[in-house]
């Protein structure tokens, strides 16, 4: 097998005819055939020319669609039935009304309060018939929640069996019999001290938001605590039960909470749903160059050589990646290879 | 390659006994391992198999096949971080125990020329083993491949003077090692 060329004055005589005396090594049969094999296989592997054949009949393609409706037909018939809109079920948790604006400027909350109480005792689900008929309803449920917000934190030993007997929601209606307050959002818990919330006139979040930002924070909250002192570790606390909680309320009047960590928006209020926290786009995490430049470039050339076009391409794809100044670096012989695969 | 590449399954069998023995012995003497000289070989054809159709002969056939046969190469050095020489006396050299076994087999009626053989192929095998993974290289790829030395440096990617170079080296250590049985 040996070829003549200028450079064969290299080769020594005495090399060459020890080499020739060594045995001939030669692949096993079995490898023979398995690599034979695998290229008969390939071969026939190949796509072939479709054999002509009979053209598919025209009453087939009907009674193929045929059979399809009816399957169709069936499986739709088999859907269970639509469910009633008004039936609709509805969640645990009462929605908050949408309308703020005008319920907040309500000045009459007490005028339709029993009659509020009176038909939202029964069930939960009349809560949704009644939201839309009873504005002034929904101011109290307002008041009550901004009552909660303070009085989250209130100690659970005052009057255990009312907030047991209460529909465990923050936004529940207050009973006929009860004072007009706030249910307490979690079963015993007490509720907040209704006084306050019966008179005085309905007030926003924001003026709320502000008396807590401005009051100062005591050493130690008192149970029932209204002053503005205890407002602040209640937000806190009331941030974290809000979470554990993970319900949706709908609350326009209310801005949301201040956020805990200044780099996470606050959440936005859709239409009775409260959005994951819009957290900021993080970077793309950098690509560490796990190879080296000319690794890179020895697989390219290689691949090239081999005439795999494609993992060349692959290659010089994650190169890039990893170094963004390839292209400049990019050896003279593969340049034209790197101007035909664009980034 | 290009008939196997248009479908002609019969052209690769002319191809793989044409250059069977001499691309095998290539990684047996670079590895002295049967099985890893098998798995190289089989990865060879396989990877010949399936760029099939995207071959073009932008260069001779053999110096293509070699050329994948070097990267396959280089890749199992790296994949062993090689920087160790095997020698024949390594317990791990099986093939290289068993070329020497196989030099013991008669090759002549005489006694003495079979003795003389046996050593003469053990020193070289043995010479072989001990040069650098780049001299042995170009040593094979001349004298098992037959290549020239614009086929070597384009299989190796080295210039044609270091491939001289590196033959040089070669010849000249395989040359020393069996001096004294000249």
């Amino acid at each position: 097998m040996s070829v003549r060329e200028p450079g064969d004055d290299l080769r020594d005589p005495h090399v060459d005819a020890a080499w020739k005396s060594l045995p001939d090594a030669a692949p096993p049969a079995a490898l023979d055939d398995a690599i034979r094999a695998a290229a008969r296989r390939a071969v026939h592997a190949q796509p072939t020319r479709m054999k002509s054949r009979a053209p598919w009949p025209a009453w087939m393609s009907l009674a193929a669609a045929a059979c399809i409706g009816v399957v169709a037909v069936g499986v739709w018939q088999m859907q269970p039935q639509d469910i009633n809109p008004i039936q609709a079920p509805v969640s645990d948790m009462v929605a908050k009304p949408t309308a703020g604006s005008e319920q907040r400027a309500s000045s009459k909350p007490s005028v339709s309060t029993p009659m509020v109480q009176e038909d939202s005792a029964p069930a939960q689900p009349a809560l949704r018939k009644d939201r839309p008929s009873a504005p002034a309803a929904m101011a109290r449920n307002q008041d009550a929640e901004v009552a909660q917000d303070r009085m989250i934190a209130s100690p659970r030993a005052t009057k255990p069996a009312d907030s047991a007997a209460q529909p465990a929601l923050p936004d529940a209606m207050p009973r006929r019999d009860a004072p007009l307050r706030a249910p307490s959002p979690f079963p015993g818990t007490s509720p907040p001290e209704p006084d306050n919330l019966a008179l005085a006139p309905p007030r926003s979040a924001q003026a709320d938001k502000a008396e807590v930002a401005n009051a100062p924070s005591p050493p130690s909250a008192p149970p029932n605590a209204m002053a503005g002192g205890g407002l602040k570790q209640q937000r806190s606390d009331d941030a974290r039960m809000r979470d554990e909680v993970s319900t949706a309320r709908a609350s326009p009047g209310i801005s949301p909470l201040p956020p805990v960590a200044p780099a996470v928006a606050p959440a936005p209020v859709v239409s009775g749903f409260v959005a994951a926290p819009a957290v900021p786009p993080t970077a793309p995490l950098a690509k560490k160059a796990t190879r080296s430049f000319d690794d890179y470039i020895d697989v390219i050339r290689r691949a090239l050589q081999e005439h795999r076009e494609e993992d060349a391409a692959r290659e010089l794809a994650a190169l890039r990646s990893a170094y963004p100044d390839a292209d400049q670096r990019m050896p003279v012989d593969l340049r034209a290879f790197a101007l035909r695969v664009r980034h | 390659m290009l008939a196997y590449a248009a479908g002609d399954a019969g052209a690769f069998d002319t191809l793989y006994a044409r250059h069977r023995g001499g691309l095998y012995r290539y990684f047996v003497r670079h590895l002295h391992s049967g099985g890893a000289a098998d798995e190289l070989f089989q990865d060879v054809w396989m990877n010949v198999i399936r760029v099939r159709a995207t071959y073009t002969p932008t260069a001779k056939f053999s110096t293509w096949l070699y050329t994948l046969a070097h990267h396959r190469l280089v890749d199992q050095w790296r994949a062993q971080g090689r920087s160790v020489q095997v020698s024949i006396d390594d317990d791990d050299n099986t093939l290289a125990r068993d070329e020497a076994e196989a030099l013991s087999a008669p090759r002549t009626a005489e006694p003495e020329t079979r003795a003389a053989a046996n050593e003469v192929g053990a020193r070289l095998v043995s010479a072989l083993a001990s040069l650098p993974d780049d001299q042995r290289d170009a040593f094979l790829l001349q004298h098992e491949g037959g290549h020239s030395l614009a086929e070597i440096a384009e299989i190796t990617g080295a210039g044609i003077e270091t491939v001289k170079s590196r033959l040089r080296y070669a010849s000249g250590k395989l040359r020393a090692a069996l001096r004294d049985l000249q």
